[in-house]
């Protein structure tokens, strides 16, 4: 199995805080699987995943992308954003657009492709996150569900091999998160790898291929579903 | 629309105003289809805003009888008069204004943000410009919800009960937006930021379809206006 990424013995502090937010994370992603990272609030999860494509710099250690280390200069970041797509809790963090149609075409403008492939990436996405009807409206005027979706397809665009998603069902119906993991199994299904930060233990268990845990800002373990929800001492860290 | 506005602000005579103002109700109405009551209560602040400034410009006040007024009454030792050429100059700021606005309501009423934007990236605006206009323009809709959370939370608490608890509420919840607005920033620019951006904020632009019919309205519009010009 291809390892599309991999974060080497990351260490990271905040500005200013105390304890180390990463402090020897380390995972790696292989193609074609879903992962799902769990772990308490204040585990460090959300700090791996922007490391991933560089919007934190690690203190220490190294992530690699598709095989490459990740370096941060200007040109190597647009590269490795290219691949790795990351989607937020809040989608209204990453809506900026008056309109749907001009929200996901950002990432694919940015890549420098013609208006025309634009329109196409654009077109595709939008039916596979089932979002056509929804390409005129003003992003602001659109329900929870919908801006999740619409979020996602902004990612999508720029056709990543890597898509990690932060806490992306929090808030969502039980209709809309089965929509959005159908979304992500169907990618998955095209190669890319899809790592799941999650408090919703139901999705750690019955969707993901493995489980990571972190704890104290260390990938502390990664094993299938039942391996790790059978072990009392894991069960013990994420109860 | 833009020619009502030129022509409002060039040709400087009441008549052109007031043909402006019917054009515009007209097409805002009936042509667009906006509600009529959604129309008037636009126009009804506005009426009302212009009204006041324009009776500053009419009247006067002064200690000796005026000797030019068409209208003068005496009070407590002054008079207030009204004379020919106050009364002319504020008609044409009233219907000048009037006009404007009607116009500018058009362009509010009909134009959804998004076409509004990308006719100003077509005239060449710069770039920074546009983009401080899209993200405050998303921030509203953002900000505005967080304020309504925020003012929520705080009357369940009895954060409103009296006026001092009002004012106090209001202040924390305006200090509050503020913290909202910078996470929400920060957060936004992280994820601006995971999409590749690079440089200016480029989207793909809209496709527009062109209609004839625009182009009559605009040359029917802009010869009535000069017609009133010209020959009233």
């Amino acid at each position: 199995m291809e390892n599309v990424l991999e974060f080497n013995q990351l260490y990271y502090r905040f500005p200013g805080a105390d304890k180390p937010a990463l402090n020897g994370a380390t995972l790696t992603l292989t193609r074609g699987k879903k992962i799902v990272l769990v772990g308490r609030n204040g585990s460090g999860k959300s700090t791996l995943l922007l490391h991933a494509n560089g919007i934190l710099k690690p203190e220490s250690g190294e992530v690699r992308v598709l095989g490459r280390p990740l370096q941060y200069s200007r040109k190597e970041l647009v590269s490795a954003r290219q691949q790795v797509g990351l989607i937020f809790q809040n989608p209204d963090d990453q809506l900026f657009s008056a309109s749907v149609e001009q929200d996901i075409s950002f990432g694919a403008v940015n890549l420098g492709l013609t208006d025309e492939e634009v329109r196409d990436r654009v077109a595709s996405v939008a039916a596979m996150c089932e979002i056509t009807d929804l390409l005129d409206r003003p992003t602001h005027a659109l329900s929870g569900g919908q801006k999740m979706r619409v979020a996602i397809a902004g990612v999508l665009t720029m056709n990543p091999q890597v898509i990690l998603a932060d806490e992306v069902t929090a808030g969502l119906d039980p209709w809309m998160r089965i929509h959005v993991l159908e979304s992500f199994d169907r990618l998955v299904k095209q190669g890319v790898v899809v790592l799941f930060a999650t408090h919703d233990l139901n999705i750690a268990r019955f969707w993901a291929d493995e489980v990571a845990v972190m704890e104290n800002g260390q990938v502390t373990t990664v094993g299938l579903p039942t391996q790790v929800f059978d072990n009392p001492m894991w069960r013990e860290v994420l109860y | 629309m833009c020619n009502a506005l030129v022509g409002c602000l060039l040709m400087p005579h009441p008549a052109v105003g007031f043909v402006a103002f019917v054009w515009m109700a007209v097409l805002t109405t009936l042509w667009a289809r906006i509600p009529t009551i959604v129309f008037m209560r636009v126009l009804f602040a506005e009426v009302t805003f212009l009204l006041v400034s324009v009776i500053g410009i009419t009247m006067s006040i002064q200690l000796s009888p005026p000797s030019d007024a068409l209208f003068a009454w005496s009070a407590v030792g002054m008079w207030v008069s009204v004379s020919a050429e106050s009364f002319e100059l504020a008609l044409m700021t009233f219907a000048r204004a009037l006009g404007c606005a009607t116009a500018l309501n058009f362009l509010i009423l009909t134009t959804p943000l998004v076409d509004i934007i990308e006719l100003i990236r077509r005239i060449r605006i710069p770039d920074v410009l546009i983009e401080i206009m899209v993200l405050l323009y998303r921030s509203i809709f953002v900000l505005l919800d967080s304020l309504i959370r925020i003012a929520t939370a705080q009357n369940a608490r009895l954060g409103y009960h009296n006026m001092w608890s009002g004012f106090r509420s209001s202040a924390m919840l305006g200090s509050q937006l503020f913290l909202v607005a910078y996470r929400r920033s920060q957060r936004m620019r992280v994820a601006l930021e995971s999409r590749g951006l690079d440089g200016p904020i480029c989207v793909v632009a809209s496709r527009y379809t062109k209609d004839n019919r625009v182009w009559v309205l605009n040359i029917a519009l802009t010869v009535s206006l000069c017609a009133a010009w010209f020959l009233l």
